[in-house]
This record gives structure tokens, C-alpha cells and sequence, in this order.
């Protein structure tokens, strides 16, 4: 315990997690648990803890079924900044990384259950989640994911767009298709 | 993960508990794919009032699920589900072609298949 002075403080605050873990699908929910229970620092509605879980998820997933093509034998590294109220995690793997980052990214989803199909609503939940996402990668030497929101600001981004556009035309598709 | 089944006179009652995430994907996926082989009906009905957290890799499950059906002519239907996962289930999509019942209404759907149960 501080003292009570620490009470009256003036409001600036840092916190820094660094977490290292290996490659596995139970790892998903250690991240984004950790990463919540840092975030809750802040006063946050069930809906924000919500979107912030599942945009770590969305990543370390990306990193393990992508990145590292399902090795169980690697490592994810996870650094977590919160300061001031500015989130900050970064999801780095050491894998085969992406060709193209712009084409990932994109909000299709085929449909398909493989890590293919998951991966472009992965990356429209980061982005509708997260104030931003940038993601730094080299073909044959890793990804990293960098998602970043601050926690103190209403969080304007659902980018209801996202949904409606490509990846909404790819499910009537798939459903008109077969109806 | 815990996954249970009941057949109901509505369809296949899968009512599974946990998080459904890339952990838990595969084995949900295969189970819902082996209890359809032995049920008669078309009909799947997924009740997550006991799922706390949906990811796309849960999603792609559901929507793999809801495509197996459609080719056979048989309906998805999801009940139970929380404010939190109905919302991710609404951002996806999915809610423009499976019915998505959210727990409120999930007591009332129960006692109906408990009722087809009996028969």
C-alpha cells in the first residue's frame, strides 16, 4: 500500500507488461485475459472490455495459425503500455509473415473454416475495435501487430461500413447461393 | 468447452459452455459434425447462453455449420446469447441470415423444446 498522498497524485500513469509465450490455442485466451485485466485500470464498460478481448484474440491467433502456421514449438511475444489511458499491445511473432498486407487486411471472409477463412474478419475486428492497427511485417521473418485505443475516449470506430461492404456481399453469396 | 446435446423435436439441441476460440474450434466443430451424422433431423439449433466469449475462429465455425445445413435444406438457429456476443455475432454479419435469439428470450425457447422433449 501507498500512501495517501498517492491518492491526490497528480492523474499521469504508466504501466508496462511484457509477456512471452509459446505458440499454443491456449495461449489466445491467456493474452487477451491479461491484457483486460491491465486495461481494466481504467473504467471501462463490459462492451469496451469486450472489443479489446477479442482484438488481442484476433491477433495472437493471426500469429499462431498464420504466423507460425500452427508450430506449437514458437514464440509469441506480447508487450502491453498503458499510459495515460493510451493502450497500447504488440503482438509479435517471428513466422513467415504476410505478402501483402494491404490484401489481408481486407474485410473478406470466404466462408471457409480454415485459418484463411478467419482471417480477413480477424483483421475488420481489430480495425472496428482499436483506434488503430498498424502491422509491421517481413516475409520470412515475422509479423507484428501493433493495437492501439485510448481508454479514456468514447470509442467512436465501429466502422459499421466494414460489415456491410464486401464481407456482407460474400455471406449473401454464400447464403443466395445455396438458399 | 462443454458441449452437450438433446434431440428435440425443433432439431439437434447443441448447448455449449465456455469460449470459443481458437483453442477450442476443431473439437467443436467435429463433435457438431458427428452428433448432425446421427441425427435424423435438418435442424440445428445452438444454444451459447453459457458462452462468454466469440472470436472469428468461433464465428467461422457457426458459419461453417449454417453452410452444411443450407445445402441439405436444414436451419440454424442460435438462442441464449448474451449482450456481448450478440453484438460481435451482429458486427460479423451473421445475424443478417441466422436467427440470433438473445437470453432474454432463451427461458421461454427452453421450456418449448423441453416440451417437444417429452412427446
Amino acid at each position: 500500500m501507498q500512501g495517501n498522498n498517492d491518492k491526490n497524485a497528480k492523474k499521469t500513469s504508466s504501466n508496462h507488461v511484457s509477456l512471452k509465450f509459446k505458440s499454443l490455442d491456449t495461449n489466445v485466451a491467456l493474452a487477451r485475459l491479461v491484457v483486460s485485466a491491465l486495461a481494466s485500470e481504467e473504467e471501462l464498460t463490459l462492451f469496451d472490455l469486450e472489443e479489446i478481448k477479442v482484438a488481442v484474440s484476433e491477433a495472437v491467433s493471426n500469429a499462431i495459425i498464420h504466423g507460425y502456421q500452427n508450430d506449437p514449438n514458437c514464440w509469441v511475444d506480447l508487450i502491453i503500455e498503458l499510459e495515460n489511458g493510451n493502450l497500447t499491445v504488440h503482438i509479435i511473432d517471428k513466422g513467415v509473415g504476410i505478402k501483402d498486407i494491404a490484401l489481408a487486411m481486407q474485410p473478406h471472409f470466404s466462408g471457409s473454416e480454415d485459418a484463411d477463412g478467419r482471417m480477413g474478419l480477424g483483421f475488420s475486428f481489430m480495425q472496428s475495435f482499436m483506434d488503430k492497427v498498424d502491422v509491421i511485417s517481413t516475409v520470412g521473418q515475422g509479423t507484428t501487430i501493433i493495437l492501439s485505443r485510448n481508454l479514456r475516449a468514447q470509442h467512436l470506430n465501429i466502422n459499421e461500413d466494414l460489415f456491410k461492404g464486401e464481407l456482407f456481399d460474400e455471406l449473401s453469396e454464400i447464403s443466395g447461393g445455396l438458399k | 468447452m462443454l458441449l452437450q446435446f438433446e434431440h428435440t423435436k425443433y432439431g439437434l439441441l447443441a448447448i455449449v459452455s465456455g469460449e470459443l476460440d481458437l483453442r477450442v474450434v476443431d473439437e467443436l466443430k467435429h463433435a457438431l459434425i458427428r452428433e448432425m451424422d446421427c441425427y435424423k433431423g435438418k435442424n440445428l439449433i445452438l444454444d451459447l447462453a453459457n458462452v462468454n466469449f466469440i472470436d472469428s475462429s468461433g464465428l467461422a465455425v457457426i458459419l461453417g455449420r449454417y453452410r452444411q445445413l443450407a445445402l441439405v435444406g436444414g436451419n440454424l438457429k442460435i438462442v441464449g446469447v448474451n449482450e456481448q456476443v450478440y453484438r460481435i455475432l451482429h458486427l460479423s454479419g451473421l445475424t443478417r441470415f441466422i436467427t440470433v435469439e438473445r437470453a432474454q428470450h432463451a427461458k421461454v425457447l427452453r421450456r418449448k423444446y423441453d416440451a417437444g422433449k417429452q412427446r
